[in-house]
């Protein structure tokens, strides 16, 4: 009897481990198709705008940041003293609501970080517009997140998985 | 008196001791193939589960592979079936729901597998592993 008690102990939690792990899975590839999906969306939304050379330009002179993750914000709030800066810190935030909304439809994800920024490999002289750059990270509830005490004082990273599920993703112009 | 062995147990005395052990070593294998059963459908169950996780997340890889096709400038280009980016997805359907431009969601369900083969599960009402991407469609 005790022997399998002890069989069918091993098998349930052994199950159960398997199970957790097959959901750390799953949001995984969920979280990666919401970072996807919203470094995507910001990309397609730049390429529309009238206003992208002006974050392109403001992006290359060092006068907009268009940057916010969990730890600061330096997206200017301030709107600038050029119209060329104004448009540009428009254009941030019309970009970071467009990529929140992509990342929300997709399993409620939440964008912790975000930045869009010139590419480096077309930086001119002369300060000209070139295509953007966009990074994202989400962030997902992981399978334990309804169970706060779980994830509570949970600081190794390999086991942060269980509570929140983080991806990245990056997208960029063509041309 | 009685004597005793090594370790303080007590030998087996004659006939009567060695049946009362021979009882109880049948009747725990009696337990034990009574309880075999539930053993079997406890792993049943898990295995099933993992099964059923694993579709999951070739769901949600294969709605993230057609979501980026169908967003993508691609020339005309048709996006791919299913059975094209994932040959183990039997039986499964994709739907592209372009009715909210530039919003495309696709929708990718998978019938559920059986870790008994055979069994139908999806005709027993079983929920199907469903995975759904939405993206934005960008300019041509």
């Amino acid at each position: 009897m005790l022997v399998a008690v002890v069989i069918a102990a091993l098998i349930v939690f052994a199950g159960l481990a398997l199970a957790v792990r097959g959901a750390v899975v799953v949001a995984q590839s969920r979280a990666e198709a919401a970072a996807d999906a919203a470094a995507h969306a910001a990309v397609s939304y730049l390429a529309t705008d009238a206003r992208r050379e002006a974050l392109s330009v403001e992006g290359q002179l060092g006068q907009a940041d268009c940057l916010i993750d969990s730890t600061h914000t330096t997206q200017h709030d301030d709107p600038g003293n050029t119209d060329t800066a104004r448009s540009a810190n428009n254009l941030c935030h019309d970009v970071l609501g467009v990529a929140t909304a992509a990342s929300d439809a997709n399993g409620h994800a939440a964008i912790v970080a975000f930045d869009v920024s010139p590419d480096t490999r077309d930086y001119t002289s002369a300060g000209g517009a070139g295509r953007l750059v966009v990074l994202v990270s989400v962030q997902l509830a992981g399978p334990l997140a309804p169970y706060a005490s779980f994830c509570h004082g949970i600081s190794d990273s390999a086991n942060q998985g269980l509570c929140t599920t983080v991806a990245w993703s990056a997208a960029q112009e063509s041309g | 008196m009685s004597r005793r062995g090594a370790g303080g147990r007590p030998r087996q005395q004659g006939v009567r001791g060695h049946l009362v052990r021979r009882d109880e070593r049948g009747a725990e294998t009696l337990e034990f193939v009574a309880l075999l059963p539930v053993l079997v459908m406890v792993l049943l169950i898990a295995w099933q589960g993992l099964i059923l996780l694993r579709e999951q997340s070739e769901a949600e890889d294969d709605a993230r592979l057609l979501a980026r096709q169908a967003v993508l400038c691609r020339g005309g280009q048709a996006v791919d079936t299913l059975a094209a980016i994932d040959t183990g997805a039997t039986g499964g359907t994709a739907s592209i729901d372009s009715s909210r431009a530039p919003i495309v969601a696709v929708k990718v369900t998978l019938p559920p597998q059986s870790v008994l083969g055979p069994v139908d599960l999806a005709s027993m009402g079983f929920p199907h592993p469903v995975a759904t991407v939405t993206m934005r469609r960008e300019p041509c």
